[in-house]
């Protein structure tokens, strides 16, 4: 019995304690304000919640943790769960910014017109998609754009057609089927590549996030479906006689011969940082872009055709979206944040292999867009 | 202390019934998910519409169907004469301390997880068995339907065959040895001093344990018809109905997992369809094999 007294008061002599102890603390961390905010009346939250495409995913995880490095105001949540599931996420309002390989459907745009403000769709990166070949004894193909599509919608089937051998005479000889590789899962960068189909097949072929044999195709053997940037990577390399498409960086790394291609000005150019940065740069410059406000859904890069001498042709943007009106808190962050992105941030893009930096044009837009967030 | 261990046993079984009644729940659950789908298209023509095709929002299984059957099909081919043979080599003629060690080893086999094993598909059996062995079929066996091609590679339903095999083989192995290890010591000995080679005694232990092998292939079977992201990695993913096992096909898992992450809507829908029809053919073949098993058992407890 006396044991257990002891015991008992010791027990509740160290809890009461450990209470004053833990109330204690918090009372100094509630009261502490850090010396370096740079703007004590503003309350920041605790994070911003962004989510979407994979493809800016690198990126966007480079930025957060040099953002948070910083600056030291508030982290940035990157979830990438697709480009679908992100403007899912911002109708349901469940995200404080969406990432998308391409800009929203017109329906959806006219559906949150109304909504907070309206969105406000700015480009955040540039994507370059790139056909990959695996021919043994060449590593410089050049393709038309007509070629490339023929290829791609199986009405060019062996490596010399006398519409590919025109350009690469090397290929006379090639007395082979051409194996075409497509991404089976759906990805922004099919959306890239079929838009570029669609362009030059004038709307036959047609433009989504899988890509979709055309019905006349018989010898369907010659397609292979492989999943991710990854998959067709590999296949292509293990596959002689194979043709796909990847986006740049994957190209790169890969040591993978990629197709130079026809450019509006009649140049064939092969993807590069330079010629990618040449395509968007010479694009905004010649063509009016829609206000960050209004609806995307018609802009593409590569049906705008980038008019330069030196601009790889298949290029496209990756968008942020977000809602107008937010609340203070929130507002004033997404505007710390994507300032950040869009003047310190290009910075660190060279550090993410394969990324390439906007052109100061482009981040022009990206900063209007910006300038529309409304706290409320 | 009693009522304190039979607690926990009940409470732990309950858990067993708890899974049985999650069936229902994973059924109805389905085809909630897919009734939006539904109440636009008829389920006889989304099982019996040949392409699935989003573009044009044409959503027809049966090409998956065909894919699914003929791939789960051909890898149980492939697993069982291999598979038995495993079993009775390791369980009667492998000296034991040797055949513990590969038993052991076999039963690892199964722990690979399935994209490590599709990766492998890519990176070395594919490129491998395009080289050589589908070469072979198709220089000199192509006077045959399933060995003709005009493109050759690596991805087809042979390659996601033979890796689903791979996969499935250490389960029938691991049921087949332990359903030897069964079979009563007389059996055994009757045999022997009835003057049977040791060949012929594995014979009659094979027919004795015959329900049981064949328990395993449908286990194997089911696990065969689910799998998706190896067959995904292998399989070329252009649906179609081709009879050649060298051309590229999709299952109905492949199209889920290729499709899953970004549908959205009636495409979700469709996709959760796709799911329930898996989950029909599932059941189907519990319900067959158990049919064919309780004949088998009736066969020989007679």
């Amino acid at each position: 019995m006396y044991k257990k007294g002891i015991s008992k008061t010791v027990t509740l002599g160290s809890a009461v304690v450990v209470v004053v102890i833990i109330i204690t603390a918090l009372i100094i961390l509630g009261s502490y304000q850090p010396v370096s905010t740079p703007t004590p009346t503003v309350r920041w939250p605790e994070k911003l919640l962004g989510g979407g495409a994979t493809f800016v995913n690198p990126l966007m995880q480079k930025w957060a943790y040099e953002f948070l490095k910083e600056r030291g105001l508030f982290g940035v949540d990157y979830q990438s769960i697709g480009s679908g599931q992100g403007i899912a996420k911002l109708k349901e309002q469940a995200v404080d910014f969406a990432a998308s390989d391409g800009p929203l459907k017109k329906s959806d745009w006219e559906e949150l017109k109304n909504v907070r403000g309206g969105v406000i769709q700015i480009p955040i990166t540039v994507g370059s998609v790139v056909a990959i070949f695996n021919i043994p004894g060449l590593n410089e193909l050049k393709l038309s754009q007509e070629a490339l599509l023929k290829i791609f919608d199986g009405s060019i089937k062996k490596w010399n057609d006398p519409q590919l051998v025109e350009f690469n005479p090397q290929l006379e000889n090639v007395d082979k089927d051409i194996i075409v590789i497509y991404r089976a899962d759906r990805s922004g960068t099919t959306y890239v590549w079929t838009d570029f189909l669609e362009k030059v097949s004038r709307g036959k072929f047609p433009r989504d996030m899988s890509f979709k044999l055309p019905d006349e195709v018989v010898d369907k053997a010659r397609f292979i479906g492989a999943k991710g940037n990854e998959g067709v990577t590999e296949a292509v390399k293990n596959t002689q006689y194979s043709i796909g498409y990847v986006e740049l960086s994957y190209a790169m790394l890969s040591g993978l011969g990629h197709a130079a291609v026809q450019n509006k000005a009649g140049n064939f150019v092969k993807a590069s940082t330079e010629s990618v940065m040449e395509a968007i740069r010479s694009l905004i410059e010649y063509v009016e872009l829609p206000d960050p406000l209004d609806d995307w859904s018609a802009v593409s890069l590569i049906k705008l055709d980038p008019p330069s001498p030196n601009a790889y042709p298949i290029v496209s943007f990756s968008y942020v979206m977000l809602y107008v009106e937010n609340s203070p808190e929130k507002a004033a962050a997404l505007r710390e944040f994507l300032t950040w992105v869009y003047q310190k941030g290009q910075r660190y893009v060279a550090d993410v292999p394969g990324y390439i930096a906007l052109p100061d044009n482009a981040v022009q837009i990206g900063l209007k867009g910006v300038s529309y967030i409304k706290s409320i | 202390m009693v009522t304190i261990k039979k607690s926990i046993f009940i409470f732990l079984g309950s858990f067993a019934l708890f899974l049985v009644l999650m069936l229902p729940f994973y059924f109805f659950g389905e085809l909630y998910g897919a009734s939006e789908f539904f109440s636009k298209f008829s389920f006889l023509d989304f099982i019996l519409g040949p392409e699935w095709s989003l573009p044009e929002q044409r959503y027809g299984a049966l090409q998956a169907i065909y894919g699914t059957l003929i791939v789960a099909g051909l890898a149980l081919l492939i697993t069982t004469p291999i598979s038995i043979t495993a079993a009775v080599a390791i369980s009667e003629f492998i000296p034991e301390w040797f055949s513990e060690r590969l038993g052991t080893l076999i039963d690892m086999i199964a722990t690979i997880p399935s994209v490590v094993v599709g990766l492998w598909g890519i990176l070395s059996l594919g490129p491998f068995l395009s080289n050589t062995l589908y070469k072979f079929l198709v220089e000199n066996l192509s006077f045959l339907p399933i060995f003709q091609t005009t493109t050759l590679t690596a991805y087809n339903k042979l390659t996601a065959a033979l890796i689903l095999g791979y996969m499935i083989t250490p389960f029938v192995v691991s049921v087949i040895k332990e359903n030897l290890r069964l079979v009563p010591i007389e059996i055994k000995e009757a045999a022997y001093a009835l003057g049977l080679t040791k060949w012929e005694t594995v014979r009659i232990m094979l027919s004795y344990i015959k329900p049981g092998i064949f328990a395993a292939l449908m286990l194997a079977l089911g696990r065969a018809v689910a799998e998706a992201v190896a067959v995904s990695m292998v399989i070329g993913n252009t649906c179609s109905f081709s009879i050649s096992l060298l051309d590229p096909a999709c299952t109905l898992t492949t199209l889920i997992i290729n499709n899953f992450v970004e549908a959205t809507g009636t495409e979700a829908a469709a996709l959760i369809g796709l799911g329930l029809v898996l989950f029909m053919i599932s059941i189907l073949l519990v319900l067959v094999s158990r049919l064919i098993y309780s004949k088998l058992l009736g066969g020989y407890m007679k």
